[in-house]
């Protein structure tokens, strides 16, 4: 059964009229943005997934107000490697799973990377960030690029 | 009659095309597609800053997308999806729940007496966006000067997109029949089509 608004010409003109007023123009900051962030592609490089994210999964356990987590925690996995962040009120701080020492870094679409030292438990700390687009780039000292990796785009 | 000269160019060699480095494709899914990401940002209680962040995530997620994405449909509704889903998170982290269908914010008055009319509304204007976003820039253009309110003219519209005013019923026409042939919109009102496969949707 086709609709009635599909099949008219003029009410489906009326539809794409309401959907473009209902949505007003897109502001040019933010076609702009959408468009600078291709610049951001990770090319050929290993790209670890968010796995589990508390915030998301509560909802979907359908959690309510009181059930809150205070923490919000993030896994990110590739094969058999996991990073796992923990978003604090005034840092962030997460492992590496199994351990590697080297450098994670934490990039944004905006601001000047920030670096620190995953020590030889796999463990590190950094400073937190403004709300935004955020990802972690590890970086293993020893073994070099052949470990390497970089997690998704995720929301702070 | 002279036809006009117009891109032919599908989503899915966009997608190809992007996936493969080139930065005028990327731009052109971003022209045809932002205002899909941006009706389903507009329709949760986000403040402006929120929805700006929300519509850059959903843009730099699909980077890491573009070698999974292989057909039209799939890319409205990854999109849509996604950006529905981090609009929910948003609103979560606001007022510590999830929103319901109320939450979200219809101009239209009259719809808003009855829940089942609302959300029909929603879902065929999301529909029609994402339909919009497979047209041409030229067809998209004419379609929208003409659904404009009040509309554009014939003659404002024969000179901004330099065609005979002859010409634009006919053009109308077969814009208005792409748009109903697009994946988005094909058999909506059954029970296969945009919404249900949307609904499917996995990240």
């Amino acid at each position: 059964m086709t609709s009635d608004w599909l099949s008219d010409d003029d009410l489906l003109l009326a539809e794409i009229g309401a959907a473009a007023a209902a949505t007003g123009p897109v502001p040019d900051a933010v076609i702009t943005a959408a468009k600078a962030v291709f610049e951001l592609r990770s090319l050929d490089e290993e790209l670890a997934m968010l796995t589990y994210d508390s915030v998301a999964d509560a909802e979907l356990a359908g959690a309510v107000r009181s059930e809150r987590l205070a923490v919000r925690s993030l896994v990110f996995g590739l094969g058999d490697v996991s990073l796992d962040v923990d978003v604090l009120a005034d840092s962030l701080v997460g492992q590496l799973h199994p351990p590697l020492p080297g450098t994670i870094v934490l990039e944004s679409p905006t601001r000047p990377p920030l670096r620190a030292e995953i020590d030889e438990l796999g463990m590190f700390s950094l400073p937190m960030v403004a709300p935004g687009d955020v990802r972690f780039r590890v970086e293993p000292r020893e073994s070099g690029d052949a470990s390497a990796f970089v997690t998704q785009w995720t929301r702070i | 009659m002279t036809e006009e000269p117009e891109s032919t160019v599908e989503v899915a060699e966009l997608v190809r095309a992007a996936a493969g480095g080139s930065t005028a494709a990327w731009n052109e899914l971003v022209d045809r597609f932002s205002p899909l990401v941006w009706n389903i940002c507009m329709r949760y209680k986000l403040s402006a800053a929120d929805a700006s962040d929300v519509s850059q995530n959903v843009w730099l997620r699909l980077t890491e997308r573009l070698d999974t994405i292989r057909e039209p449909a799939a890319l409205a509704g990854w999109l849509a999806t996604t950006a529905r889903r981090e609009c929910m998170r948003t609103f979560r982290g606001h007022h510590g729940e999830v929103p319901t269908a109320f939450d979200v914010d219809v101009p239209d008055s009259a719809e808003r007496t009855d829940p089942d009319r609302e959300l029909l509304a929603l879902e065929r204007r999301e529909a029609v966006l994402a339909a919009l976003g497979e047209l041409p820039e030229r067809g998209r253009t004419l379609l929208l000067m003409l659904a404009g309110d009040p509309p554009r003219s014939y003659r404002e519209i024969s000179d901004a997109l330099d065609i005979p005013i002859g010409s634009i019923g006919p053009t109308r026409a077969r814009y208005l029949e792409r748009l109903r042939r697009s994946p988005a919109l094909a058999g909506f009102g059954a029970d296969t089509g945009y919404a249900t496969a949307n609904g499917g949707e996995q990240r």
